[in-house]
């Protein structure tokens, strides 16, 4: 088990749905933290009878969607001015990018809930759905958190009813999502080859 | 030539998801034929998980004390006496940590908690 994951682990223990609540915000607002890992561990804790599973689905949900929503929201305030201050400009006006945005419009709401199953992705999406100033925030919220109750009560219920065993999922988890986040991206990227060779 | 590229990539995803899949479907069918489904059981009927005597092997750096002895139910102080255990932060510690302090392998000190619970459990009958 990395250090990563045995220190997350370990402050899970110590301070329980506060560890979790920080563990799960942060790792929304793009930071590289082992969020899945801690929420399945959760719900196994919660099986053992060490945490509570209603607080645990409750606190992962509340986490993660205000994670999201914090995400795209400084990006929709402050995100495209802070990209033209470190000199992103030329990447924000080229075609790449706006055939980007378009995709994510087009697709907005099954982007959008869909991604909240991928950490690793999940965050650019509300980055990019915040910059795009196409995508409400009313559309953003709704399909955000749909997907974030589905992800939050799903994988928390998988660590319950796993209980002690729900380490021998752990290792498989993250390669998991690293897979499906590079399907997404190819998929993302076949898309766009095909309108762009269909122009 | 685009249409054949556009295939390939298709079949290509496919063949990744349908893989990706079976290494979910195989480790979990694993876990839930080896629990006899005995601990659904327990938590369809509301009930915490039962004492398994093989999570004694699952006992790692990372747990504290305190959830070490909620997850094998034993008494609080019992670890503390048959490990001698002298740190204020018992149970708020973890066996990483105590092991750091007291300068021990952390292995070593892992196999004598393994040592210990083993003992408690078979001298007494879990709750």
């Amino acid at each position: 088990m990395s250090l990563i994951i045995s220190a997350t682990l370990s402050y899970i223990l110590f301070y329980k749905y506060i560890a979790l609540f920080v563990i799960a915000y942060l790792a929304a607002l793009l930071l590289p933290l082992p969020s899945n890992t801690s929420l399945l561990a959760a719900g196994a804790f919660a099986s053992q009878g060490y945490m509570d599973i209603y607080i645990v689905l409750l606190v992962a949900f509340l986490a993660n969607i205000l994670g999201d929503l914090t995400g795209f929201i400084i990006s929709r305030l402050y995100g495209k001015e802070f990209l033209m201050k470190i000199g992103l400009k030329k990447m924000m006006l080229s075609k790449k990018y706006t055939d980007i945005e378009k995709f994510i419009f087009k697709n907005s709401r099954m982007t959008i809930f869909v991604t909240r199953f991928f950490g690793q992705i999940g965050p650019l999406v509300n980055i990019l759905a915040g910059l795009s100033q196409e995508i409400s925030f009313k559309r953003f919220f709704i399909y955000g958190s749909a997907g974030e109750f589905v992800y939050a009560v799903g994988l928390g219920l998988i660590g319950y009813f796993l209980g002690s065993t729900w380490q021998n999922l752990s290792p498989v988890i993250t390669p998991i999502g690293i897979g499906f986040t590079i399907i997404v991206i190819i998929f993302v990227f076949s898309k766009l080859y095909t309108r762009k060779s269909r122009e | 030539m685009k249409s054949v590229l556009k295939k390939i990539i298709t079949i290509t995803i496919i063949i990744f998801v349908v893989f990706l899949l079976l290494i979910v479907m195989i480790p979990s069918s694993y876990v839930a034929k080896n629990n006899n489904y005995s601990i659904w059981k327990h938590h369809l009927n509301g009930r915490r998980q039962p004492i398994l005597i093989e999570d004694i092997s699952r006992i790692s750096s990372w747990m504290t004390f305190d959830y070490i002895n909620n997850l094998f139910n034993l008494p609080q102080t019992y670890l503390e006496q048959t490990l001698n255990i002298q740190d204020y932060r018992y149970p708020f510690l973890t066996v990483g940590q105590y092991a750091k302090r007291k300068k021990v392998p952390v292995d070593t000190l892992i196999e004598n908690i393994k040592t210990s619970v083993r003992e408690y459990l078979s001298s007494s009958t879990p709750k």
